[in-house]
């Protein structure tokens, strides 16, 4: 059978507009809605960060690759000249529209990225990788509204001696793809230079996240959660420029602090605007000291460090920043978690752990028996929320923290 | 600095070859005999037995000139350190074979066992890859490899364990002839299996070059030099292809380096990993240039000194997590893996 375009036949290309029902518009005042966060914070270097995310507009002259989740490397975007932008979207409204597409019990994420794309940023490429089952029926659902979507098939092991050459030759062939698309030829210094651009975003963002677990108080969940969303929306050395001049406030910020207790966030990722699960543990006062997620800790701990500089090598280095250390639940491998959970909290004395699990999501659920038993054996006590974007059950999940915070004084 | 242990080793393997290659101009006069007594009895070839001395030139155990600076020092044979003198040689696998050919008593090579031991215990293997001459000459090598983007050739496990399968009967044969051709009733064969795995080692071919030395590269007086010699160009080939494509993968059939592995568990020289702290990235694996795997496979706390370690410390400089690989000597850490 001919694949019209990698993904569904010719034939049956042209039957999918029925797929996308009427455009809903779903333009929503993100100015206004941040407004609440900006006084909570009264720090100058955020107001960026808000601007950023409260315009979700992406502004270059260059071709824009859009990319989900945490498996695509961003260094080989840039060296090809485009500019990656990560359109993992937790927008409600967006979620809502996106009913009229994908109905049912399926993970709001997967929904919001729908409708989304239809009303947002129309990216040049779109690259969707083998992540969960709802990102590779996405490449189907999307592949009759985009010409050019690349898939990124990466087997679901994360163990570096099984899997390394496949994810090798998994990179080299999107490596070589992009080389064709945009009929450059990219050398080592470009990628070299890419890399350097995130190992320096790495290295702010490893400084504020030390800062962040050791004072408490620093900065507030808010103000941290924007500023990882941001990362998703601008080229990361503009990121770098502006988390920098951030970093140098907070260091002579004056804290009065009236959090309870500092907790660790684990699970399901946090992205603008889902700040639900923030508002009530703020309001519980409940220090986020650090945190385990793939939108903040997942997309930007982790550096590329070069062992062999070969065209080949880099791009293997860079399967060892994006896939080995993957806390994705969608990989087999769940002690990565679990190690970083324990390492922060015994790093950072804190008091205990949250899981936050969106609803619908199944491989995030799955992980819940195995940390839960493993924490408990280590007696470090253990919260696990299950919530979505809608704000129904925002009494109940405050009940629940607040009998957690109890539980731990 | 970027790498900073990196650098170091470079700089220590550049002065080690220097001082092991033209050592012998530096300190002529400390360790020359004609000063006085030799700090240790010499080792010197019984009577009726061959000693490297009575080869004529261009065979191919001749060692390299008659300027007694050249014969005596580096220059001559990296592995040959001060031959005549009472000092130790830098090649166990030499100083071994030729004593059990030449059937030393065992106390006047304890001086020298005493020296080899204490420091296998200090530094473990740590020799393959901060001092041995040709192994610098393997990691530049490797870095014109690397300049001409080149990808390294990664070797399966069960390769590997081959090579050092490999590298026990070298030592098994080369150490069975030297002790055979001692026995009386062999003795006339020791004119052609003398050190039978020098005449092999590709040492042998290079270092003197540095000395602007011509090595005795094509002898074919008889069958069994003829065999030497082609076997020689063989493992020199192997040699070089294996260090241009494969990294480190000749040390794991160096038979040398297989004697400094058995002190390499327990040696003072320590590699510790903090498991929690890891992340399972894989990078130490990645760029260990030996290609072991222990030092990323195991999930609980401790050192991991593996046999074939050379303690380049590569997979400490490269590990992306604060203070989850260090070294330390002793118990007292020299260094950590940091972010930069």
């Amino acid at each position: 059978m001919k694949k019209g375009n990698g993904f569904i036949s010719e034939e049956y290309l042209d039957a999918m507009k029925y797929l996308w029902g009427k455009n809903k518009d779903i333009s929503f005042d993100y100015k206004k809605y941040t407004e609440k966060y900006r006084n909570l914070s009264g720090l100058k270097g955020m107001e960026f960060f808000y601007d950023v995310i409260a315009e979700r507009k992406l502004k270059t002259d260059k071709p824009v690759i859009g990319y989900f989740c945490n498996s695509v490397p961003e260094e080989i975007i840039m060296a090809a000249g485009a500019v990656p932008l990560r359109l993992c979207n937790q927008d409600i409204h967006c979620a809502e529209a996106g009913e009229e597409i994908i109905p049912g019990d399926i993970c709001p994420v997967i929904k919001a990225i729908c409708s989304g794309l239809q009303n947002d940023i129309k990216p040049d490429i779109l690259v969707i990788p083998a992540t969960c089952d709802g990102k590779v029926k996405l490449a189907e659902i999307l592949s009759s509204a985009f010409d050019n979507i690349y898939f990124i098939d990466i087997p679901r092991n994360s163990d570096y001696t099984e899997n390394i050459d496949l994810w090798e030759a998994t990179y080299l062939k999107f490596y070589e793809y992009l080389k064709e698309k945009f009929k450059v030829k990219i050398s080592r210094k470009e990628l070299l230079n890419a890399c350097k651009i995130t190992n320096e975003r790495t290295s702010i963002f490893r400084k504020i996240y030390k800062l962040r677990a050791e004072k408490t108080g620093i900065i507030n969940a808010f103000d941290y959660f924007t500023i990882t969303s941001a990362s998703f929306l601008i080229p990361a050395s503009d990121w770098t420029k502006h988390t920098e001049i951030l970093y140098n406030q907070l260091l002579n910020r004056e804290i009065k602090t009236n959090y309870r207790k500092n907790l660790l966030l684990a699970g399901s990722p946090i992205i603008f605007p889902n700040f639900k699960l923030l508002e009530i543990t703020e309001e519980a006062g409940c220090y986020i000291a650090a945190d385990i997620l793939c939108s903040s800790y997942g997309h930007l701990f982790d550096p590329v460090k070069i062992d062999e500089e070969t065209e080949k090598g880099i791009i293997r280095t860079l399967t060892l920043k994006y896939i080995a250390p993957s806390i994705c639940p969608c990989f087999l491998g769940i002690d990565k978690l679990i190690n970083a959970v324990i390492e922060n909290v015994e790093k950072y004395g804190l008091d205990g752990v949250i899981y936050y699990n969106l609803r619908l999501c199944n491989v995030f659920e799955l992980e819940i028996p195995v940390i839960r038993s493993v924490l408990k054996d280590k007696g470090i006590p253990f919260l696990a929320l299950k919530t979505d974007f809608s704000r129904e059950d925002t009494g109940q999940l405050k009940t629940r923290i607040e009998a957690f915070m109890e539980m731990l004084e | 600095m970027r790498n900073k242990i990196s650098f170091t080793r470079r700089l220590v393997q550049i002065i080690s070859f220097i001082l092991l290659v033209y050592g012998g101009y530096i300190f002529k006069t400390r360790l020359h005999t004609e000063t006085g007594k030799p700090l240790f009895p010499a080792l010197e070839a019984p009577e009726g037995y061959m000693s490297t001395t009575q080869f004529k030139k261009g065979s191919i155990l001749w060692p390299s000139g008659t300027n007694p600076v050249l014969e005596n020092y580096p220059p001559s044979l990296v592995c040959r350190f001060n031959p005549k003198g009472g000092l130790f040689k830098a090649c166990i696998f030499h100083f071994i074979s030729e004593n059990l050919t030449w059937q030393t008593p065992v106390k006047y090579l304890l001086p020298h066992l005493t020296l080899f031991i204490l420091l296998c215990f200090l530094f473990g293997r740590m020799w393959c890859g901060w001092v041995c001459p040709i192994g610098s000459i393997g990691d530049f090598i490797t870095s014109i490899r690397k300049k001409m983007n080149i990808p390294a050739r990664r070797f399966p496990d069960g390769f590997k364990s081959g090579l050092r399968f490999s590298s026990y009967g070298i030592m098994g044969i080369g150490f069975f002839i030297s002790g055979l051709i001692g026995v009386p009733n062999f003795a006339r064969f020791q004119c052609y299996w003398f050190l039978p795995y020098c005449q092999i080692c590709p040492a042998r071919l290079i270092c003197p070059l540095f000395g602007l030395i011509k090595p005795g590269w094509k002898d074919f007086e008889t069958a069994v030099t003829s065999m030497f010699t082609i076997l020689a160009w063989l493992v020199m080939g192997i040699f070089l292809a294996a260090f241009y494509f494969g990294r480190r993968i000749w040390c794991h059939l160096c038979p040398v380096g297989l004697i400094n592995s058995f002190f390499n568990k327990g040696a003072g020289i320590e590699l510790k990993k903090k498991a929690v702290w890891c992340n399972k990235c894989g990078l130490c694996a990645d760029a260990c240039p030996m290609g072991l795997k222990e030092m990323y496979e195991k999930d609980s706390d401790g050192i991991y000194n593996q046999n074939g370690c050379i303690m380049c410390l590569r997979c400490v400089e490269i590990c992306p997590k604060d203070g989850c690989l260090s070294a330390s000597f002793f118990g007292k850490k020299i260094t950590e893996s940091k972010l930069k």
